[in-house]
This record gives C-alpha cells, sequence and structure tokens, in this order.
C-alpha cells in the first residue's frame, strides 16, 4: 500500500480502487500518499498513516460511548481501548483496517449526533464520514449497510426519528460521497469473486447463510477462545480478552440485554452485531475483521465492570462503618476505593494486553515476515547513501521485495543467494566493472571470512551485532574498472 | 396498500411483537397485571402484591411528587436555596433537570406502563393467543399471587391497606380489631394458603404497634422457578444490598423481628433489604446523635442527613438518584418475583450518580489520548524486535549463526 502512494506521488491518478493487497479501495493510499508529502516517504510515516486513525479512534469512540453511556462507563471503555492490543497490534502495522474502524466509530457518532441535535452541518459531517468511509477498507461495506440497515429499522418503529429531516439528509449525503465506490462494487463484480476465490465464500450458496448462526456463536465465544491468526495478520492467536474482562463481559452483556427496552442498549446491540458482520460473512475470524466488534465487546466489559463497580460501591456504603467518621466523608472514602479498584483492573488490561503485545512482537512469525535483520540493513545501506549496486545474500529475504524498494528506491540491487535465484559465488564479481557493496545476512554470515580471502581489497562498510548476535555485515568490494 | 391490506388482519400479531417481543424477550417480568387493567377490573387476575414493603401511614397518602416544592438534591437531600443549579453539599444537579434525567437512568420497560389499548379485550382468541405468549415468553403468568409480606404500622395504616388491597381487606380488618400488638396475621388463611409468619417491622411510632400480615399464595410455576433462580443470580452477582432502606432493627420483641422462618431458610421475600417507602421517622434520631450505627447506616444517605427528618426524601439506587415517589410506584407495579428481578436489572444500569463537570471528561480523555498517542507511536522506526538465538525455526535450514 505504501508502493501505491508512492506511485500515487510519482504519477498521480491512483483511483478509487487498487489491485495490491488482494485489492482494497485507494483511500487509504490516498491517506498515505497524503502523510508522505507531508512528512516523507519513510517507516515512521508510513506506519503513522495508521497509528493516526488509531490515536483520533479514543476520542471518537469516547464521543460515541458518550451518547449512550454515562461518563464511568464511557471513560473505563476508552481506557480498554487504548490499552487493547488489537487496537495497539493494528494501528503500528500501517493495516489500513483500522482506518475503517475509525471512520464507522465517527460516522455512528455523527449520526447519533444528527438525531439528538438535528443541525444539518453535523448531518452533513455524518454523511461525508459515512461516505467516505466505502474508500478505506473493503469491511466498511458491511458497517456502511449496516448503519444504514440500523437507521431505517429504527426509523420503521419510531415515528419521531422519521420525521428527523437531517437524518434523512445525512443518510442521503452518504450515498451520494460514496456513490463511485458503491457503484464500483456493483458493477465489478468483484465480491463475489473475491469471496469465492479468497474465502471459498459463495453468497448464492445456502451454505453461507447456514452458517451464519454458528459464526455468530463463535463471534461471541470469541471472549474466550484464541482467534485464529495467521502469519501477517496482526493477530495473535489469543483470545479477545484476558479471562478477567471476559467474566466481566458477560456480565455487561446480560446487562444490555435485560435492558434493551431502552434505546441506548439497542443501539450498543446494534453496533455490535455491525462489527460483528465481517465475521458472519466470512469464515475464519481474523482480529481485524472483527476489529470494530472488538470494541464494543470493550464496551460490553466496561458495563460489566461498571455494574460490579455499582456493586461493590453499595456494599462498601451499607457494610462498612467507620464510628466517628462523618458520613460524607466516609462516602468519599467509598468512592476513592471503588476508582481505585477500577484502576486496578484497567491496569491489569493494560499489564496482560501489553504483554501480549511484548510478546507479540518477538514472536518468530513476526520475526519471520518483518524482519529485523533485514530492516537494519537495509536502514544502513540507506543511511550510508551508497551509490553502488547492491548485491544481497540471504536465505530468507529477496532484495527485490517491497520492503527493499520502499526503503532503498532507486537504489540496483541484486540477490546473489541460491534461495532467490543467485548462483551463491562471490567471484562473479570479478567480472563487475563498478565496485559494489555486498550484504551478507543469516546463514551467509559465515562467508564473510571466505569473502575477505578472496577480495583483500573488500572494505568493510559496516556490520551490526547485538545481544553478541550479528545481523548483517556489508562489504564494499571494488570493481576490475573494465566495460 | 396491498401488503398493507394483507397484513391488516394481523395487525394484532404486530402489537403483540411490539409490545413484548421488540422491546425484548428479557423482558420476562413485566410489570405486572395492575389494577386498572381491564384483566383485573373483570377480577381476572389477581394483584400480585408487593411484598416486604413497609407501609405506613404517612405512606399511603395519594402519591404525588413532592419533590417540586422544595429544592432538596436529590442525592444528598440537603436543602438548597431556590436558586441554586447544584447541591451545595454534593454538588448533583437540582430542580427539573434532575428530576428529569433521575427516572431516565432506569429501564424503559419501568418507565412505561403497559399499553392497555393494545391488549386485546378478555375471553377473545386473541385474549388466549396473548397469554399463550405471554406465558412463554414473558414468562410470568397472569394469575400469579406472590408469597410475600406486607408491614403496617397501626390502624390507620391497617385501614388504608384495606382500602387498598381487596385481597388484603378481611385480614387487615381483622389485624385491626385484635390487640395490639397484632401479630401476623396471615391472608393466606383466607385463600386458603399457608401461612407463616413473616418478618416484623420496626414500629416508628409508640401508640401504633406493627403489624405484619403475610400472604401465601399459589405462585405460577414459571414464575416462582424464574424468581428463585434471578434470586439467586442477584444473590451470586452480590446484589442484595443495593437498595437501600433495609429493614430496621426490629423496635419490638426480637421474637417477631428478623429472624422470621422464611429469612431462616433464604426464602426470597420479594425486595431483599425490603423497598422501604418512608424516610426515616420524626422520632428516629439521626444517625451521629443517639440512633443505632446499624439502623442509621444502613438506610443509606437519608438516614444520615438531619435535613431528611420526617420528610420525603428520595431514594439513592446504586448511586443512583430516583425520585421516592417514583421508586414507589415500581414497587407497587412488580410483584414479588419481578421485583427482584428488577432489582438486578436496576443495579445493572450503567450510571455515573453524580454529575462529572465537562472540565474533567476533557482531561480524562485527554490523559487517556496520550497514552494512546505513546503506545500507538512509541518506537515506530523500528522493527520488529530480534529474537533470541534458537528460538527462529522458520528460516529455510534454519540462520544458526556460526562465524
Amino acid at each position: 500500500m505504501a508502493l501505491e502512494a508512492l506511485r500515487y506521488i510519482d504519477s498521480g491518478g491512483l483511483g478509487i480502487w487498487t489491485g495490491v493487497a488482494l485489492g482494497h479501495p485507494a483511500g487509504y493510499a490516498h491517506w498515505m500518499s497524503l502523510i508522505f508529502r507531508v512528512g516523507g516517504a519513510d517507516v515512521t510515516t508510513m506506519r503513522l498513516a495508521s497509528a493516526i486513525p488509531g490515536i483520533a479512534m479514543v476520542p471518537v469512540g469516547y464521543l460515541l460511548m458518550r451518547t449512550m453511556l454515562p461518563f464511568r462507563v464511557s471513560f473505563l471503555a476508552s481506557a480498554l481501548l487504548v490499552f487493547s492490543l488489537w487496537f495497539v497490534i493494528q494501528s503500528r502495522i500501517a493495516f489500513g483496517g483500522i482506518t475503517a474502524v475509525f471512520v464507522a466509530m465517527l460516522a455512528m457518532w455523527l449520526l447519533i449526533e444528527t438525531a439528538r441535535g438535528r443541525r444539518w452541518w453535523i448531518a452533513v459531517a455524518a454523511g461525508v464520514a459515512l461516505g467516505l468511509g466505502l474508500y478505506t477498507f473493503k469491511t466498511f461495506l458491511l458497517y456502511f449497510t449496516g448503519i444504514w440497515a440500523i437507521a431505517l429499522v429504527a426509523a420503521a418503529f419510531h415515528r419521531e426519528l422519521r420525521l428527523i429531516r437531517e437524518m434523512w439528509l445525512a443518510l442521503i449525503i452518504s450515498l451520494v460521497v460514496g456513490g463511485p465506490m458503491l457503484i464500483f462494487y456493483a458493477t465489478s463484480g468483484f465480491i463475489g469473486p473475491n469471496l469465492n476465490n479468497l474465502y471459498n465464500v459463495s453468497l448464492s450458496s445456502l451454505d453461507t447463510w447456514l452458517s451464519i448462526p454458528g459464526l455468530a456463536v463463535d463471534a461471541v465465544l470469541l471472549a474466550h477462545l484464541p482467534v485464529q491468526g495467521n502469519t501477517i495478520d496482526g493477530a495473535p492467536a489469543i483470545p479477545v480478552l484476558p479471562l478477567l474482562a471476559a467474566l466481566l463481559f458477560w456480565v455487561g452483556l446480560a446487562a444490555t440485554l435485560l435492558s434493551c427496552g431502552d434505546n441506548r442498549s439497542r443501539l450498543l446491540l446494534a453496533g455490535w452485531l455491525v462489527g460483528v458482520a465481517p465475521i458472519l460473512l466470512v469464515p475464519g475470524v481474523e482480529s481485524r475483521r472483527y476489529l470494530l466488534g472488538i470494541f464494543f465487546v470493550l464496551v460490553f466489559v466496561a458495563v460489566g465492570a461498571d455494574s460490579l463497580l455499582n456493586v461493590l460501591g453499595s456494599q462498601l456504603r451499607h457494610r462498612i462503618r467507620w464510628p466517628g467518621l462523618p458520613a460524607r466523608r466516609a462516602q468519599r472514602l467509598v468512592a476513592i476505593a471503588v476508582a481505585l479498584v477500577a484502576v486496578a483492573f484497567v491496569a491489569t488490561f493494560a499489564f496482560q494486553n501489553l504483554r501480549h503485545v511484548d510478546r507479540w512482537t518477538d514472536s518468530d512469525t513476526v520475526r519471520w515476515f518483518f524482519s529485523y535483520e533485514y530492516h537494519r540493513a537495509l536502514s544502513f545501506l540507506r543511511d550510508t547513501g551508497t551509490e553502488h549496486d547492491v548485491r544481497l545474500y540471504s536465505a530468507r529475504h529477496s532484495y527485490d521485495g517491497s520492503i527493499r524498494r520502499f526503503l532503498l528506491p532507486g537504489v540496483n540491487g541484486s540477490d546473489g543467494s541460491v534461495e532467490h535465484d543467485g548462483d551463491g559465488a562471490f567471484p562473479v564479481f570479478q567480472d563487475v566493472a563498478q565496485d559494489t557493496v555486498v550484504v551478507l545476512m543469516d546463514e551467509y554470515l559465515a562467508s564473510a571470512d571466505r569473502l575477505e580471502a578472496e577480495f583483500p581489497d573488500a572494505v568493510l562498510l559496516g556490520e551490526a551485532v547485538e545481544g553478541g548476535r550479528q545481523l548483517f555485515v556489508a562489504f564494499l568490494v571494488p570493481g576490475t574498472g573494465a566495460d | 396498500m396491498a401488503i398493507r391490506k394483507v397484513c391488516q388482519p394481523f395487525s394484532w400479531l404486530a402489537a403483540l411483537f411490539r409490545q413484548y417481543l421488540w422491546r425484548g424477550i428479557v423482558l420476562y417480568a413485566r410489570p405486572a397485571i395492575s389494577s386498572r387493567s381491564p384483566a383485573s377490573r373483570n377480577g381476572q387476575y389477581s394483584t400480585p402484591i408487593p411484598a416486604a414493603i413497609s407501609v405506613r401511614n404517612a405512606d399511603l397518602t395519594p402519591r404525588k411528587s413532592n419533590i417540586a416544592l422544595t429544592n432538596a438534591c436529590l442525592r444528598c437531600a440537603t436543602e438548597n436555596p431556590p436558586d441554586h443549579s447544584y447541591c451545595h453539599q454534593c454538588g448533583s444537579r437540582l430542580g427539573a433537570d434532575a428530576r428529569a434525567a433521575a427516572p431516565s437512568s432506569l429501564p424503559a420497560f419501568v418507565r412505561r406502563p403497559p399499553d392497555e389499548s393494545r391488549l386485546p379485550p378478555p375471553g377473545s382468541f386473541r385474549s388466549g393467543l396473548y397469554r399463550l405468549i405471554r406465558a412463554i415468553f414473558v414468562n410470568q403468568g397472569p394469575t400469579t399471587v406472590s408469597q410475600g409480606t406486607v408491614r403496617v404500622s397501626g390502624r390507620s395504616g391497617l385501614r388504608a391497606l384495606a382500602g387498598r388491597d381487596r385481597k388484603l381487606r378481611s385480614a387487615a380488618l381483622r389485624a385491626s380489631h385484635r390487640e395490639a400488638p397484632a401479630g401476623a396475621v396471615s391472608a393466606g388463611d383466607a385463600a386458603g394458603g399457608e401461612s407463616q409468619p413473616g418478618p416484623a417491622v420496626a414500629g416508628s411510632n409508640a401508640d401504633d404497634a406493627a403489624t405484619t400480615i403475610r400472604v401465601s399464595g399459589a405462585p405460577h410455576p414459571r414464575s416462582a422457578l424464574y424468581g428463585t433462580a434471578m434470586y439467586w443470580l442477584a444473590r451470586a452477582l452480590l446484589l442484595r444490598h443495593l437498595l437501600p432502606g433495609r429493614e430496621d432493627p426490629p423496635a419490638h420483641p426480637a421474637g417477631e423481628s428478623d429472624g422470621g422462618p422464611a429469612r431462616e431458610r433464604g426464602v426470597p421475600t420479594g425486595l431483599p433489604g425490603g423497598l422501604a417507602t418512608t424516610a426515616p421517622s420524626v422520632a428516629r434520631p439521626p444517625s451521629g446523635t443517639t440512633g443505632s450505627p446499624h439502623a442509621s447506616a444502613s438506610r443509606g444517605l437519608a438516614a444520615r442527613s438531619p435535613h431528611t427528618e420526617g420528610r420525603r426524601v428520595p431514594w439513592h439506587v446504586s448511586g443512583r438518584v430516583i425520585p421516592r415517589d417514583f421508586a414507589e410506584r415500581v414497587a407497587d407495579a412488580l410483584g414479588a418475583a419481578s421485583a427482584r428481578a428488577a432489582r438486578v436489572r436496576v443495579a445493572l444500569v450503567p450510571s455515573d450518580g453524580v454529575a462529572v463537570p465537562r472540565y474533567v471528561e476533557v482531561a480524562a480523555v485527554a490523559a487517556l489520548t496520550v497514552v494512546a498517542v505513546f503506545l500507538r507511536t512509541w518506537d515506530l522506526p523500528g522493527a520488529p524486535r530480534r529474537c533470541p538465538p534458537g528460538r527462529d525455526r522458520h528460516g529455510p535450514g534454519g540462520i544458526e549463526v556460526h562465524r
């Protein structure tokens, strides 16, 4: 996606759809190109493209919850959102789906504010947000459909909602803004073949629809069962919630269901259903498809925690008595005690989640796909500003990979390792006219001595050793000078 | 139009759907048929007796909110100057805003009375279907008479009670003719049910003895089962003492007090803790003076404030402020079994209790955002860290380095 953003900067005309990464709307690439224009194309700016919506969703999520829930629950939910590993990870790996989740939350909040405040400019903002969300990620099509369905069902049952013209204005604007993307989906025939080819899902098959209840159960049980994460999905194969939070999730879900006669609880459940929709359609629950649903799961956890904090506060108020202590001060002490329990719960949640983030960052799969050595080697070459050709010897990484093209654009290079169609031999350089930088990594590090022996004129450009382990070594091999 | 015409004969089904299923199947314990409902008017149903509700003389006056007459704080009952918008003691909102906000924190099913216009006429086929659906989904039989205790103090209370509930009339009148203290009078005797001495209530007036009237009926099996389940759920969730105004220590002989058989067996008696409908009486000393610490503390905030003496005070449920007369209506509308469920629900409704100033909200969210900035941008230029040697098993042929 970053390369698409660079291509857009270089040539323009990216359009509304890009075929990279199995096909996605191009909005995220446009957003990333905007970041690149401001801060330059770098790993930092690339990851900032997802980190910024990941940060912005904290206040937006709070505002969304505040329309339905009191302060304490909203604050608890926002705190859980801050520390949830799913949002931390997905915000840090330049994943475009986080933008869709953020825009969905923004659109939900603005739509609710539209219904409450009946201001036309909020309606316009809500419509624009809902329409623009279609350009962020594929799953937003389900969010868009779900939000529309909720609005229509609510309008069907509530006459006062039907009479809010601003609400209809927002929905119509969302159609206008998202029209090109909707037309693309309708005319390109992308959805059906994409689902069929990638996930073996046929929308015309009865089995697909019959499996939805089972998938819904799976989605609910994800509070306890590990998410199916594979390799680069940014999904550690662990349950969505730690044990204590999972128990509170059930309490919060029960509390919400028991008060589902209230419109606020209905909205909460409806938002959760919208978030669950992507994994109901596509079997195999990846965490990133469930990301919006995970947000509402965290809200249920907050509701459950608030309920038990209510119980705790009530118990303390009625059971514990301090002789001689004024009643008001005793109340204050109880409130402080309850707040401390809440802080302890959030701290425990944060500790567990951040520890999982740390483990995932150190995991084998992440190292394999996001190689630290490779990144260090290419960053070294970029920092040294080499103008020579580069020949990379690595058993695992091709020099022609997207990371190299992103970090070292315009530098000529090739693979020397047999694993990536190289000959694996150093003498090939005897015939090279110009100077060449030879980078040895992983198992080819053992060849450094041989290279120095065969090329006495080779200059050691640099090497990285961390923790007693050699990451890479780079030599400058002078050319023969013959054209 | 055609669809509407075809569906028109089934509009009553849609009404049922909207009334019950759409509001949620989990609303199993809708308020029992009130005395105003057509079924009750026809004598078809018995009005469930609100169990464990203390009924005193002062409570039986026509219910109307007297909160508007003063500028008392709904949270701490402190009297405030008329022009104050916030309580000078606890900072809660005062006036119309607070009164408007308080009931809205309760579930909507409590706020909304049953829409009687949608009920089918009794005896019709639709009525039978309605009762069937209700029995299946609402989980509360319409003829339930829950076991419970109604406590009254004094003859005036008995008279008022007799005028309030036909089923209790005979028992109450009989009790009123007995020598004080009257002791337990079983309305279940009249109804053919079992009579058990129930927990007596603390008499507040010296000249009026407390009378405990225990009513035993034949609860609907499903209702009893569900009520028991909800009771144990409440116990499991430690919700037994969520509601304030728990029963006071007995002011009369200990044998008639809390140690009743029902309580000893752990039989749920309506709202555990009791829905006390009165403020501490004038005769009761305020906390911190000469009153029992247990008695004063058990009544919650209301009892602790000298401002509440002899006056109606607001309810304080799970940190939330509810006008007391509104809570009384809730208590009246709910039967014993459903009251337990309602208590759970009320406790589970999220609430703040105290209005949080806007600047506190802004500061709190800003602090969270700062933490999020750190967690999401820390070491972004870096890459995933290096594994310890020997952990990588994915490289072709391994990548153990031996130089």
